[in-house]
């Protein structure tokens, strides 16, 4: 039954040409050179270092690693991570 | 927009967050919309800014993270209003401040002029100073309404005024009548008389009776249409007179001499490139030099840049800084040949006929010719053009010895 549900939720996505991360909730992340990253959709943040950031989001675990890592500012659904970015990495 | 970008004016601070799961303490912020931001992680723990309102609703959530917080530093108008609370006179010169600007808000500091064209800026605020409109009144002694009506009793030919008072300014615009076209009084009657010697080309009278018809030839002053209708029987008797506001569209054919005289020896006025400059300070109508422009040259040409001292777009304040420019000139004798004699003298015609046309005149004709001799250069001849005709004249301005009916004059 659930795999009817997203079938369904699936092809009309496709049909009416929806944008994926509004139906999903899919975490959207903008990178801008290797000094700056925008994430939006995340749930809440699990691990906070000068090297590493992990982040819950609905589909998964988000790992940032990188180094001198600085949260410019965080709100409920958006985030903006500053520093130098090595990795991006679903867990 | 975020809270945080506007916490400089409401105070806020940056802290040292000591916790065994600081994670949870951002997360626990998150959901109670207290907001952190610049985030870092330093050996001594996390550091953040928050702002003062929300560092008074954090206590719950350090209890409940079992969480140190640590002031590091505070910043923002709050803490500088704190810092320096002892300061009196320093309050004291900020509300003095404010005051000053209240006061001179109350004043007319600057009276801009727009639309102008043959009144220069400084005739049209020398009459106005003559009526006690001048800088420095006070804002609720200008009457708008008067100073229109006394513009347009003044100057006859300014067609419309609009006063208006905007900050510190009163802005006064103005049109200008450039069609050689009278405002008639209102109920005033009036004939239309010929501005100069011509022959009628066109004639559409809307009101009043036409004296003259296509072709007529005209002597300056006489009427071309009559502000009198007469009101006749069917036997051609007249019953009775009336009078109205002539109005026609009148145009006709005159000739105009042109003279123009151009020396081929004369002196030629050179910049020699040296400049000399000095400041000055307006302050209430008074200016005071604070650099003096001593030249030492014998001719000079003087430019002045008027800085106002402007708050916003329109409250001027009562104080400008002036620069002067001085710039050097010297006469050199220049011997034009006649080629550039032949040049110059068709530049100034052409430049009178381009004032001309700009002026709506038709040029039907132009027999103008140059000719040069050994001293003189010079252009000379008649043109005939059709430009419009006609002013009114109200009948209590009639000068009856001026006036001749030329009807038969073809």
């Amino acid at each position: 039954m659930e795999k009817l549900s997203s079938m369904v939720s699936k092809c009309m996505v496709e049909a009416l040409k929806m944008p994926k991360d509004l139906v999903y909730g899919d975490v959207l992340i903008q990178i801008s050179g290797r000094h700056e990253a925008y994430i939006e959709n995340y749930k809440s943040i699990i691990e906070y270092t000068d090297g590493k950031i992990r982040l819950q989001t609905k589909s998964g675990k988000l790992l940032i690693t990188g180094k001198r890592l600085h949260i410019e500012y965080y709100t409920g659904d958006e985030m903006k991570i500053t520093g130098y970015l090595t990795d991006f990495k679903y867990e | 927009m975020r809270a945080w970008r506007f916490t400089s004016m409401r105070g806020y601070l940056l802290i040292l967050i000591k916790s065994g799961s600081p994670e949870r303490f951002f997360n626990i912020c998150n959901v109670h919309q207290i907001e952190l931001w610049n985030l870092s992680n330093t050996p001594e723990g996390y550091e953040c800014n928050i702002s003062i309102r929300d560092f008074r609703r954090l206590k719950p959530v350090i209890r409940k993270t079992r969480t140190r917080i640590c002031i590091r530093k505070r910043y923002g108008f709050p803490f500088f209003l704190h810092k320096y609370r002892f300061r009196k006179a320093f309050f004291i010169g900020i509300a003095a401040a404010f005051v000053c600007v209240y006061l001179l808000s109350l004043f007319i500091w600057d009276i801009h002029i727009e639309g102008n064209y043959s009144y220069t800026e400084q005739v049209l605020l020398d009459y106005l100073s003559s009526e006690q409109i001048v800088h420095g009144m006070r804002r609720d002694q200008v009457d708008c309404d008067r100073i229109e009506k006394l513009l347009r009793s003044k100057y006859s030919d300014i067609i419309w005024v609009s006063a208006s008072i905007s900050g510190t300014r009163l802005i006064i615009q103005l049109e200008e009548n450039f069609n050689n076209w009278q405002e008639r009084e209102e109920n005033g009657y009036c004939d239309i008389v010929a501005d100069r010697d011509c022959r009628i080309t066109s004639i559409v009278t809307r009101s009043g009776t036409p004296l003259v018809k296509q072709g007529d030839v005209v002597a300056k002053g006489d009427i071309l249409v009559s502000g009198s209708v007469e009101i006749k029987d069917e036997a051609g008797g007249v019953l009775r007179t009336e009078y109205t506001a002539a109005d026609a569209d009148i145009s006709g054919e005159s000739i105009l001499y042109y003279e123009d005289q151009l020396p081929l020896e004369g002196q030629k006025k050179i910049y020699t490139g040296e400049e000399a400059y000095a400041w000055s300070v307006s302050i209430l109508g008074n200016r005071f030099f604070l650099k003096a422009g001593i030249t030492g040259f014998e001719h000079f040409d003087i430019l002045t840049e008027n800085h106002p001292l402007v708050i916003g777009t329109n409250f001027y304040l009562p104080f400008s800084i002036e620069k002067w420019y001085y710039k050097e000139y010297c006469y050199e004798q220049e011997i034009l040949t006649e080629e550039e004699a032949e040049k110059a003298l068709k530049k100034n015609i052409n430049e009178f006929f381009e004032n001309l046309l700009q002026k709506g005149v038709q040029i039907v004709g132009n027999n103008v010719k140059i000719s040069i001799d050994k001293k003189m250069g010079s252009a000379s001849g008649r043109i005939v053009v059709i430009c419009p005709q006609g002013r009114a004249v109200p009948f209590g301005e009639r000068n009856d010895t001026d006036y001749e009916y030329n009807g038969n004059d073809t």
